[in-house]
């Protein structure tokens, strides 16, 4: 059953893999896909387990909120607008995938902090496989909603294969901050507290409720300082206006992914040897 | 011939804080109560320590509670980074640590689940754990537990689980703390037989002691530490003894 062990000199490297830099640390999160996988469905499993109606709760969630800003916007407030629930939608369920990314991955180093201290892994291990949580759970319910939601108003278009594309950037983009922010948390556990009050002004900042072309061109150009806005149109553009995304959306949401992932992963990496002395 | 851990003149310098918190608020008291003010104090876990192990051999890593034996494993392990001086190991080699059992088990999931997720945790692919799991249960001896949650199992089965999992990881390496503390006799039993197949297959093995009985057993070359330096290392029974004196002697 034991392997013999392997009896060719190597070169020596240091312990802890410091010398791996931002492409060596991508080459071994490739290596641990397994536990990343295993993670997902850990969370997956333990979300719905005992629970009788399991996954229906994450449908209802997002319809019990469309019905509040229904009942807000257009019976009380008589904004009316067409396709309010479809944009509605559009909205929120990515939103959801943001905001409960940001939020899982932001203690993803903290509150696993036995893990860290006694076992050697690729610390971007934890908060990837929150955002991947988030992802499955965003697929799950776009696929429920989206096609039942494409019947109803008859926008279904060809423009609809470049909604995966759409998902991927906003992955890259939420991956990053999540990693950031876990690496933020690691230091300077207020973090956590501020970034309940920004992803509170996001929302507002972010055309989910409201509708992006009522909005005073001046305003709209400070709406895309919100890195969910051009995810956000990019969706409601494919999917309910059954076009391709208008150029500054797609330029924003390219712009974001990048310089989110990238960002993250770098600020990850640089500082992923210090976490375990600080938990 | 290259040795397979080669720790060059480490040191390990911790930082015990006292009134540490991360908050804003408490911070920006501390500017005016003095005496609430976040203090340093340096630990010095390891000081200008040299140790190279080759393949096949098994250490004994002895001394004194608070001598820097756990500090050693995890800066192989590469838990923990040395503050100064190298910690290097073979390029390639797997290293597998036991340094507390069960960690990353979740009670909530099955004996099944945990044994792929903790397996996944030390780095092993999808093929490689299909492959191990029969052997996993055989070990454990749990065959019919494997799809009970966890938390309905007794402290023991839980342990036996986490051990079963370590022992068929199959590393070049095996880092080991103190897991002999625990258990009952059986199965510490197993694990010293599960040691001697691992040496017996030419692996590698570093072992944190109390234990002179065990340490005699599984070692045949033993590290003194005291104080985070290096006191002796050669062989096991004139380590054990110098340790056996050491003890003898108040600690200070």
């Amino acid at each position: 059953m034991i392997r013999q062990t392997a009896t060719a000199d190597r070169e020596l490297v240091d312990a802890a893999g410091a010398d791996l830099g931002p492409i060596g640390s991508l080459a071994a999160l490739v290596q641990y896909r397994e536990l990343i996988r295993n993670l997902v469905f850990k969370d997956l499993k333990l979300k719905y387990r005992g629970s009788v109606f399991g996954f229906l709760w994450s449908l209802l969630n997002p319809m019990v909120m469309m019905v509040v800003y229904l009942v807000a916007f257009k019976y009380i407030m008589q904004i009316r607008g067409s396709g309010f629930v479809f944009l509605l939608l559009l909205g929120i369920l990515p939103w959801t995938f943001f905001a409960s990314s940001a939020g899982m991955g932001a203690g993803a180093i903290v509150d696993n902090g036995g893990l860290l201290k006694t076992v050697h892994f690729p610390r971007a291990v934890l908060p990837l496989s929150s955002v991947l949580f988030n992802l499955a759970q965003f697929l799950l319910t776009i696929l429920v909603f989206l096609p039942v939601m494409l019947a109803i108003y008859r926008t279904a278009s060809p423009a609809l294969v470049l909604f995966p594309v759409v998902v991927v950037l906003q992955l890259a983009m939420t991956a990053g901050i999540a990693l950031a922010l876990a690496a933020g948390v690691a230091f300077f556990r207020d973090i956590r507290h501020l970034l309940d009050i920004a992803l509170m002004v996001m929302f507002w900042t972010t055309p989910i409720v409201y509708d992006y072309t009522q909005i005073p061109a001046l305003w709209r150009r400070v709406l895309f300082l919100s890195p969910m806005t051009p995810f956000v149109l990019a969706y409601q553009q494919i999917c309910y206006y059954g076009r391709v995304p208008d150029r500054e959306v797609c330029i924003a949401a390219i712009v974001y992914a990048t310089v989110g992932f990238c960002g993250g992963f770098l600020i990850f990496t640089r500082f992923q040897h210090d976490f375990v002395e600080q938990i | 011939m290259t040795p397979l851990i080669d720790i060059r003149n480490v040191s390990k310098r911790y930082w015990l804080r006292k009134n540490r918190s991360g908050d804003l608020k408490s911070r920006v008291l501390s500017m005016v109560h003095t005496d609430k003010r976040e203090t340093r104090e340096e630990l010095w876990a390891l000081r200008d320590v040299s140790i190279t192990v080759g393949r096949g051999e098994s250490v004994g890593l002895i001394g004194r509670n608070g001598s820097g034996k756990s500090t050693m494993l995890k800066l192989i392990a590469g838990i923990h980074r040395p503050t100064s001086g190298a910690c290097l190991v073979s390029r390639g080699i797997q290293i597998g640590t036991l340094i507390e059992l069960g960690i990353g088990f979740h009670l909530e999931l099955s004996g099944r689940e945990n044994v792929y997720l903790n397996a996944a945790i030390h780095g092993m692919s999808a093929a490689q754990i299909a492959e191990i799991y029969p052997a996993v249960v055989e070990y454990s001896g749990l065959r019919d537990f494997m799809d009970v949650q966890l938390k309905n199992y007794s402290s023991g089965m839980h342990m036996r689980l986490a051990f079963a999992v370590a022992a068929n990881l199959d590393p070049d390496v095996l880092l080991l703390d103190e897991i002999f503390a625990v258990g009952d006799e059986e199965f510490q039993k197993q694990c010293r037989r599960t040691m001697e197949q691992f040496l017996a297959a030419g692996k590698t093995i570093l072992f944190v002691s109390h234990s002179s009985y065990t340490v005699r057993e599984v070692c045949r070359r033993v590290c003194l530490l005291e104080h985070g330096r290096l006191l002796f290392d050669g062989p096991a029974d004139k380590g054990l003894a110098a340790y056996q004196k050491l003890m003898r002697q108040p600690a200070g």
